[in-house]
């Protein structure tokens, strides 16, 4: 054999050996390459299987994220100066702890509308404080809302409970707006575009009985609404918000008599009260008609935290109706006559005797000029503190000055009560911030009563119908009744 | 009375910068941004060893929430921030919050490379989004079905984009939410039928279209040159928000952003200087 022939067998034995071995290699290749696509498609099939699961779940948890729970526990420690002299009755004791506002809320964020109901627990025991549905346009300009709600008036009133920096909204808004909420259909206008996104309106009709559980029991309606505004500097961090609100209500009176201090339905002028009565006012219509202005100031200046002064002011006329609910019996037997006064005893206690009467009856229905208002500092110092200080006064009767309340004549009794005597209070307080959901404020409420010329005046409580004498307050002088609160709040 | 205030005062003053000395600074928010922030802390950092910066995204809700809620000093934002989420800061911290606008972005309409279509007038791409349009044909393009990317809502780009192209109105309802601008991107380049939108740093492997304000004025490509001069009708601020006025650490912080140091990065990331 020919070298050459021998090197071409030996070629060609080595090649095919090589043909051989590359064959089994792709074979080996393609095997394994079925067996990558296979788990390939193992992999794929499980992805998808994941990703159906996450569309599932995703559209489960979208659905429930629309559906918000909030909570709000307010617990405090309230330490009196005096026994006795606060309006919510310490009794004996000068300490006591008490729940203020314990409150569970669940709302629904939905498709152009949204759902809320809120309890709370305080001092007037477990009540429904919220409960209203609403629908809305879809571009969140306007929105329309039924139920119990806040009404819509003012800067405080709408400002949330836990976000408060005082212990208690201002003197005039508990005195004439006490609860904040009512029964009604309130439209809000918004629009986050040019021009009209420096202000807001909203303006409701509602019930006016200021009690979401009481049931309207007269045709008149409470027509209210506020106008807001802005004012941002951006270049300055500084703005001014403020609105101007308006509040009437028209009331129809169940009760005999009407002492009217702002001649708003005539009559005639009893210048021992200082005041208009009606003789027969059943169902006399009157009308508590409250204007307020509001303005806040926010000022971003100080290193160290931002600055905001608040102010508030209410005017007008409010009326005040001790039991104004429907009838209940025959008017013309069961209101027969209102109380009495005597002069037949010497000392005051005796001056002043009630007569059994209808309840209706013996609770005066009362109209009053009324005048309150209050400013605030709030200073942030850091992320974590606030310094609060506001003063602020309230007289519910401008007609009479404190000079004249509680003189007595023989004949029309006693002018005014402790019901008109005016108020003025500075509050200090401080805020800590524990964490998003923990705040401790403390508290110290100094309030300053207006004083009567007459040593020996009874407290004239009407608020409950009844001509109380106990407890006895000499209102010819500064009470003694200021307030330190300690408070933690909890909310989610 | 002002010894009462000295004494309320003083222990508040002396906690508060106790609590504040020596922690890290913290960034949260835009996704748009996140890029950007992280350039700017690493740059800052190498320049103050002894400065701590921390970045996340999540979204510009994500960054403002957390800004409200105190978990993070500093939030991004692609947009301006809320009336609802500054009314919260008044509440809770008696603050309008600071802004700092720190540079300027494009928001770029993508295409897939392979798409014919060069440019859209607004009116064509609200359309497009709003589902009003949804065949390719109806601008220019081959017959085929438009596939819609965007953002998820608690971006800044999303926000942005509905309230100032889609003038407020809702997204299609067969739009897929993506998770980031870099998602949206991707989708789009493996779709030859899909558009999405996002910030103009991102733009890799997709092609960015022409935007025409109107019908009879030119389409304008998103650059350095149209955006600044605000000839490109999709661009807007990016922003850093605080709780307060900037102290220490954190104010050199962002003295140092506005530097030309500082907008030179975020030339380099993509975007554009603020002024």
């Amino acid at each position: 054999m020919k070298k050459s022939t021998a090197l071409a067998l030996a070629i060609a034995a080595l090649t095919g050996s090589a043909f051989a071995q590359d064959a089994a290699k792709v074979a080996l290749l393609e095997a394994k390459l079925d067996s990558v696509s296979e788990k390939t498609d193992a992999v794929k099939g499980k992805l998808d299987g994941i990703e159906e699961n996450y569309l599932e779940t995703k559209a489960t948890v979208d659905k429930l994220a629309k559906i918000k729970v909030s909570g709000l526990i307010q617990a405090r420690m309230e330490y009196a100066t005096d026994t006795a002299q606060l309006d919510a009755g310490f009794g004996a004791n000068q300490a006591r702890f008490k729940v203020r506002r314990g409150r569970l809320k669940v709302a629904h964020d939905g498709t152009l509308g949204d759902y809320a109901v809120q309890v709370q627990y305080g001092e007037k025991g477990i009540e429904l404080v919220d409960m209203y549905g609403s629908f809305q346009d879809p571009w969140k300009t306007v929105k329309v809302r039924l139920g119990a709600q806040d009404i819509p008036f003012g800067y405080e009133i709408g400002y949330s409970s836990s976000m408060m920096e005082t212990m208690e909204r201002s003197l005039a808004e508990q005195k004439l707006f006490n609860g904040e909420k009512d029964l009604g259909a309130v439209l809000f206008l918004s629009y986050d575009k040019d021009f009209f996104q420096y202000v807001d309106f909203k303006a409701g009709v509602m019930n006016g009985q200021m009690n979401i559980k009481t049931q309207e029991n007269d045709e008149g309606k409470t027509f209210l609404g506020r106008l807001g505004f802005k004012a941002p500097i951006k270049d300055l961090n500084f703005e001014i918000d403020g609105g101007a609100s308006y509040y009437m209500n028209e009331l129809t009176v169940r009760n005999k008599s009407v002492v009217d201090y702002d001649n708003q339905v005539g009559g005639t002028k009893e210048t021992a009260k200082i005041a208009y009565t009606v003789a027969n006012a059943v169902d006399l219509k009157l009308e508590k008609t409250i204007i307020g202005a509001d303005m806040q100031a926010y000022f971003n200046i100080l290193p160290f935290g931002g600055t905001v002064l608040r102010g508030e002011m209410y005017t007008g006329t409010n009326v005040s109706v001790a039991n104004n609910g429907p009838y209940t019996g025959d008017i013309s037997t069961t209101v027969s006559y209102n109380t009495t006064y005597t002069t037949t005893a010497d000392t005051a206690k005796k001056a002043y005797t009630t007569k059994s009467v209808d309840p209706k009856a013996s609770a005066g229905a009362y109209v009053r000029p009324v005048m309150g208002w209050y400013g605030t500092l709030i200073q942030n110092v850091g992320d974590a503190f606030q310094v609060v200080a506001r003063y602020e006064q309230f007289d519910p009767n401008t007609e009479l000055e404190g000079s004249a309340i509680g003189s007595h004549n023989s004949v029309k009794g006693v002018i005014g009560s402790a019901d008109d005597l005016s108020w003025s209070q500075i509050s200090l307080g401080l805020n800590y911030f524990l964490s998003g959901n923990v705040k401790l404020s403390l508290a110290y409420d100094i309030k300053v009563n207006e004083t009567t010329s007459a040593a020996n005046v009874v407290n004239l409580n009407t608020k409950d119908g009844k001509n109380t004498t106990t407890p006895r307050t000499d209102w010819s002088k500064e009470i003694d009744n200021n307030l330190l609160t300690a408070q933690l709040q909890y909310k989610f | 009375m002002k010894k009462l205030l000295a004494t309320i005062l003083t222990p508040v003053l002396l906690a508060s910068m106790v609590v504040n000395a020596g922690q890290a600074i913290t960034i949260k928010g835009s996704d748009t941004m996140v890029i950007l922030a992280q350039r700017w802390a690493e740059a800052y950092m190498a320049k103050h060893p002894g400065t701590t910066i921390q970045v996340t995204g999540g979204g510009s809700g994500t960054g403002l929430a957390a800004l409200v809620n105190g978990a993070t000093d500093i939030a991004t934002s692609s947009r301006p921030m809320k009336s609802s989420e500054m009314n919260q800061l008044k509440e809770r911290y008696a603050s309008l919050g600071v802004e700092v606008k720190t540079a300027k972005d494009g928001i770029t309409v993508y295409v897939s490379e392979s798409n014919p279509v060069k440019e859209l007038t607004m009116d064509q791409v609200r359309e497009i989004f709003t589902g009003k349009i949804t065949n390719w044909k109806d601008v220019g393009g081959k017959d085929a079905k438009i596939i819609l990317y965007s953002r998820e809502n608690n971006s800044g780009t999303y926000v942005y984009f509905r309230d100032n192209v889609l003038k407020g109105k809702d997204y299609a309802a067969n739009a897929q939410h993506m998770p980031g601008t870099a998602a949206v991107v991707n989708a789009v380049s493996k779709d030859p039928n899909s558009i999405g939108y996002g910030g103009a740093a991102y733009a890799k492997g997709v092609k960015e279209l022409a935007i025409k304000k109107n019908a009879s004025t030119p389409g304008v490509v998103p650059n350095a040159e149209t955006i600044k001069s605000g000839a490109y009708p999709i661009s807007r601020y990016l922003y850093l928000y605080l709780r307060n006025r900037p102290t220490g650490e954190t104010k050199a912080f962002i003295d140092w952003i506005l530097t030309a140091e500082g907008q030179s990065i975020a030339t380099k990331v993509g975007y554009f200087p603020a002024k």
